[in-house]
């Protein structure tokens, strides 16, 4: 069943009969969380610095030497800054470091998309008018177009007009053959018939 | 039933990516139908330039037919057009050049495609990014199946390939990740597809001994098998174990198998082996505590397969949300963040035993229940069937 893995005296608990890889992971975070994070190498430098810091020892009933009459000077004079000075020597100056250069990196990355925004918005403006002349052109041709289609319109109806008058003509001209025809028709026969008269 | 498998480059040599995933589907799926590789005469994945003879030839018992490049890529070009979609606002023609110039350029690929249509049943269409995917499935929709093979890159947020998503009868994805991803990004979920993957192919003989006799390696080791490169992660990954070994009192070399493509830190316990053959590879994996996988981008991880099938644990990097996604599915892995999640995780995995057994069994059984040559075989064939049920 539930076992521990023990390593570093923290303890992630891991069940090896039904391994839970998200529950192992969940508990690395935690254990991240709760860890002070240390990024660098330990420095050896720190002991000293922290002993440097330390309130000073009490005195020794001899008269001051004078290296410890110019350390406590030195003491007096950094003590403004001695706050400063054990955050800087703490592990989180590391962190603090990298999260300065990431918001660097980010401040550098949202000045450029910045830039990039306004060379776009100048890009788009200039699409934009692009638009707008083409759409003035267009509109423009629509009108001619439509000038056209107007003209088509009458003189298909002129044409029309044309047509049945042709038609109409067509018409008489067809009846008045047929009277040709009948006049011919009987002219003939009158022929025929004086012919006959004559010669009969 | 008559397959044609369309893929950008296709040869024995080339060990890695899409293209030896399709090779084993290829060759796997010659048991149950016809079929027929269309290719490239590509071989450097670079600049596609022509090297396999045109025409028809076998390979490993596969009909494969190539199609001559008739444009190199040229980088530096091909650079300035991806930086330019990417972070400029750009039109749908501009898309496309930029699809012409990712290439590989073979037109006649496609006219063949199109004039050849009734001589297929499916033309199963592998990596969605390049040129042969976008023409050949908008020629013949109907009959395409796309396995996308994507990554979290930028290029998939590209309009061209919102509309290409949309298109075919079928998916073959590779994992849940990528799935979803396709369809957040085109809403297709009314098309047909399933998460598939591949299979591995281990060799049959392999021992660790013999690995540790040959490279002279001695003590406990991980590994990182594949390319070594900065979009692998790789130069993290270097940074990370440095670190650790600096705070940490462990005696766990770092042995890296593959060619290298950036400067490998001078450090006695990273160990590069150069590229190395399956059989060294497999053994190599043997012998290690661990894999490495420190890839930002990957549609499916085989490494991270054959680990599991050798039962090795894995360490992978979160912000890959594949390999995430399947260590968390798989109980088989640790993922990281940060280093601070590295080196907890590292910490755990090199230092318990017991977790790295159960881990690997884990991830054994993971391999068996998914991506066994069967599984991924029966997956192909149901595909296929509901496909003929539709028509």
């Amino acid at each position: 069943m539930g076992e521990t893995s023990n390593i570093n005296s923290e303890k992630i608990k891991i069940d090896y009969e039904n391994v839970d890889v998200e529950d192992i992971m969940d508990q690395v975070r935690k254990r991240i969380a709760s860890q002070p994070r240390s990024p660098e190498p330990e420095s050896p430098v720190q002991p000293a610095h922290a002993s440097s810091l330390a309130p000073s020892p009490p005195q020794p009933e001899s008269p001051l030497s004078k290296k410890a009459k110019i350390k406590k000077v030195m003491l007096k004079l950094f003590k403004p800054i001695s706050p400063l000075i054990k955050f800087l020597i703490l592990p989180v100056h590391q962190e603090l470091k990298d999260t300065i250069q990431n918001l660097y990196a980010t401040n550098q990355r949202i000045g450029l998309l910045e830039r990039n925004v306004d060379e776009n918005f100048a890009h788009v403006r200039q699409k934009l008018e692009e638009v707008d002349q083409a759409t003035i052109r267009r509109l423009e041709e629509l009108n001619r177009v439509r000038e056209y289609t107007q003209l088509i319109h009458n003189l298909s109806h002129n044409i029309v007009v044309e047509l049945t008058k042709l038609k109409i003509e067509q018409e008489n001209l067809k009846l008045k053959t047929r009277i040709m025809e009948k006049d011919f028709e009987f002219l003939g026969k009158r022929e025929k018939t004086l012919e006959s008269k004559i010669f009969g | 039933m008559k397959l044609a498998f369309v893929v950008q480059r296709y040869g024995l040599e080339i060990n890695g990516g899409a293209e030896l995933h399709c090779r084993w589907v290829v060759e796997r799926m010659k048991k149950f139908c016809d079929v027929e590789v269309l290719t490239t005469r590509a071989f450097d994945y670079i600049t596609w330039k022509n090297h396999y003879p045109e025409g028809e030839n076998m390979v490993n018992g596969i009909s494969v037919r190539r199609f001559p490049v008739i444009r190199s890529r040229d980088p530096e070009k091909f650079g300035r057009i991806q930086t330019h979609i990417e972070e400029n606002e750009h039109t749908f023609d501009e898309e496309l050049k930029w699809l012409e110039e990712e290439g590989p350029l073979a037109p006649a690929l496609i006219d063949y495609i199109k004039d050849h249509e009734n001589e297929y049943d499916y033309f199963i269409f592998f990596s969605y990014r390049y040129y042969h995917s976008y023409w050949g499935i908008k020629a013949l929709p109907h009959k395409s199946i796309l396995v996308p093979t994507a990554e979290h890159d930028s290029v998939i947020h590209l309009s061209l390939f919102k509309d290409l998503f949309r298109r075919p009868r079928a998916f073959i994805y590779n994992s849940e990740e990528e799935k979803n991803m396709i369809n957040a990004l085109s809403q297709n979920q009314d098309i047909l597809g399933d998460v598939v993957g591949v299979g591995t192919e281990i060799p049959d003989a392999f021992s660790s001994d013999d690995f540790r006799q040959k490279y002279g390696i001695d003590g406990d080791y991980v590994i990182y098998i594949g390319r070594i490169d900065e979009n692998k992660g790789c130069s993290q990954l270097f940074q990370f174990f440095q670190r650790f070994k600096q705070e940490e009192t462990t005696d766990a070399k770092l042995v890296l198998i593959g060619s290298s493509k950036l400067n490998i830190p001078a450090h006695p316990d990273i160990i590069h082996l150069g590229f190395l053959s399956e059989e060294d590879k497999f053994s190599g994996l043997a012998g290690a505590l661990m894999l490495m996988m420190p890839s930002f981008y990957e549609s499916l991880s085989m490494v991270t397969l054959e680990a599991w099938a050798l039962s090795k644990p894995v360490l992978a990097n979160a912000q890959c949300e594949v390999l995430k996604g399947q260590c968390m599915r798989s109980n088989a892995g640790l993922y990281y963040r940060d280093y601070f999640e590295f080196k907890e995780a590292f910490r755990l995995l090199l230092h318990t035993p017991q977790l790295r057994d159960v881990m690997g069994k884990n991830g054994k059984k993971f391999f068996q229940q998914h991506y066994t040559w069967d599984v991924i075989e029966n997956k192909y064939l149901s595909i296929l069937d509901q496909l003929e049920k539709e028509q």
